[in-house]
């Protein structure tokens, strides 16, 4: 199907009058095809997962487990290797909880950016408050951007795990993750790739970016939300310990004591979201199956979004007064995400204005309080922005409507603007 | 009980407007409050729960026995909001004041265009609108 998707095949903006969704950072709509997996699976193929010797219990054993491969595989990895979770978040925090606060101890060094999303971020506080390890905050340009020369030099020989985004959910541009895991995985040190913005814009191989743990979201990606995944390369799984106990993950239970299975099929426990994997599976083929300019999947996914954010940043530069803090100062555009403050105007009231005119994007910190504090030198409302973000179902049309709802809302915002 | 006659006006005439109509009324309430006090822009007068910082001042008046009450917010369509409040509710008494019916935030229209962050903004402002006249109530 080529890019951009058309409106017939998203429900929710197959209206008469179609809003302007522009915040699928935050989650993306979702394409009849997945809609339509998902009630096939309620409607027809229902049943309890890794439970049942009915034929009905073990087709959906199948299908959660060829989802299980069909998303690995979209990530590069194995299906031995994936975890399915309920999202980005909770896959940084197994890896917090079942390696971080297992091994870490007073002394070992954990390296963080104050450019994360949070749940790339309190984890490890988290870990380091309850192991005792310091975490060392890897050094930001004013802009934003990673110092990685800085960053560099913090790694050494105490440095046990090193997490870092590998697309930034607020300035839209790629961390210079390989660099820095290089270093890492050379001192000895897990690497953690925070994949929720990376994995749903364009291709991402696990192996050639030396991580040893990836976790991303299927409802940034067309996908349900409630399910997400966390691929694990095999020797970090193995050194892994339980995270939830409970059905359906046990090997022997008795009243002196229990064992459990190995690799990812332990952090399966309780009844899993099936409905979910299956889901998650048809977004991936979903976007497996676009086509943008000679390019297919998620090479035309990255091909459109990047066509889509210049020209969005093109129009959005020629409006008076606008500081663009993604793409970062100095810096280029790399994807379909624009976060931009007006210095006087609260993003608060742009927002409401652009949504009293049908564009729908998202103000406040987006989740990237230490970030907008770092951005904060000089501006009247330091902690938080606008930012909007597009998917591969946004036109240039909607870049266009966002640009002309911000100049109206510039204008009625400066007209009563006393403060 | 109705409510007070500048809260219902403003609320017939909110809840017949469109989106975009109804947040240029806002700006233009936002653009009449202007007389909150410098000294008492701080943590105590400061309504906590919503994502702009919004600032509110409510003193007894005991000789004629009404509540008076001055905000503040930052950001402009919040501050139109709290506009409608204190023109809404300044110079009515505590009983009136405590027993109006947070419905009506709804019905005007503006139920959406403040629930950015979990604690909807425009309730709680109305809530410590409240908590001033009741304990008013509990001291006369
Ligand atoms: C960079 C980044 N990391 C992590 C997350 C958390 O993802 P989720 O809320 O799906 O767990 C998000 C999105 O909210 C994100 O943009």
């Amino acid at each position: 199907m080529m890019l951009p998707l058309p409106s017939s095949e998203i429900p929710l903006l197959n209206q008469d009058d179609r809003p302007c969704y522009l915040d699928s950072a935050a989650t993306t709509l979702k394409p009849r095809a997945v809609i339509d997996r998902i009630a096939k699976f309620y409607a027809e193929e229902n049943a309890p997962v890794h439970r049942g010797v009915y034929e009905l219990s073990q087709r959906a054993t199948d299908l959660y487990e060829q989802a299980r491969k069909t998303v690995a595989v979209f990530a590069g990895a194995d299906a031995g290797q994936l975890i399915f979770t309920k999202g980005t978040t909770e896959g940084l925090n197994i890896i917090a909880r079942a390696w971080a606060e297992e091994n870490l101890k007073v002394g070992d060094e954990i390296v963080v950016s104050p450019q994360e999303h949070h749940s790339n971020f309190t984890p490890w506080q988290e870990a380091a408050r309850r192991t005792g390890a310091t975490i060392r905050y890897a050094p930001l340009y004013p802009n934003g951007t990673l110092d990685l020369p800085g960053t560099l030099n913090l790694i050494g020989s105490k440095t046990r795990l090193v997490a870092m985004a590998h697309v930034s959910n607020v300035l839209g541009v790629e961390n210079p993750v390989g660099e820095v895991f290089t270093a890492a995985k050379a001192a000895g040190a897990l690497t953690v790739l925070d994949a929720a913005q990376s994995v749903p814009t364009r291709p991402v191989n696990m192996e050639e970016l030396q991580c040893d743990a990836l976790a991303f979201s299927a409802h940034k990606m067309l996908g349900p939300t409630g399910i997400g995944a966390l691929v694990v390369n095999p020797e970090l799984l193995d050194q892994m310990s339980t995270y939830q106990t409970g059905g359906g993950m046990i090997e022997q239970v008795s009243v002196e004591s229990s064992t459990y299975l190995s690799g990812a099929a332990q952090y399966d426990a309780g009844t899993p979201n099936a409905a979910g994997a299956v889901g998650f599976a048809a977004a991936c083929d979903h976007l497996n199956g676009v086509e943008y300019k000679n390019a297919t999947g998620m090479a035309a996914v990255a091909a459109y979004e990047l066509d889509w954010g210049k020209h969005a940043v093109e129009l959005i530069r020629s409006i008076e007064g606008v500081r663009l803090i993604g793409p970062p100062e100095g810096g280029e555009v790399e994807g379909g995400i624009v976060a931009l403050q007006i210095d006087g105007i609260h993003p608060h009231d742009l927002a409401v204005l652009l949504d009293a005119q049908g564009v729908m994007v998202r103000a406040g910190h987006h989740c990237t309080m230490p970030l907008h504090a770092h951005l904060s030198s000089g501006v009247k409302f330091p902690e938080t922005s606008l930012r909007a973000s597009a998917y591969i179902y946004n036109t240039l049309e909607d870049a266009e409507r966002l640009a002309d709802a911000l100049r109206f809302a510039h204008k009625a915002l400066n007209r009563t603007t006393v403060v | 009980m109705p409510l007070p006659p500048r809260l219902q006006q403003f609320v017939d005439e909110s809840a017949m407007l469109d989106k975009l109509t109804r947040s240029m009324l806002l700006l233009d309430y936002a653009a009449k409050l202007t007389d909150y006090p410098e000294d008492k822009k701080d943590n105590i007068h400061r309504v906590r729960g919503c994502t702009s910082l919004v600032y509110l001042d409510a003193n007894f008046d005991e000789a004629k026995g009404v509540m008076r009450y001055k905000g503040f917010a930052d950001a402009q369509i919040v501050k139109g909001m709290v506009a409608i409040l204190v023109n809404g509710l300044d110079g009515e008494t505590p009983e009136t004041i405590t027993a109006v019916d947070p419905a009506f935030i709804q019905e005007a229209g503006l139920g959406e265009a403040l629930s950015v962050t979990r604690q909807g903004g425009l309730a709680n402002i109305l809530q410590r609108m409240q908590n001033a006249a009741e304990a008013a109530l509990a001291r006369s």
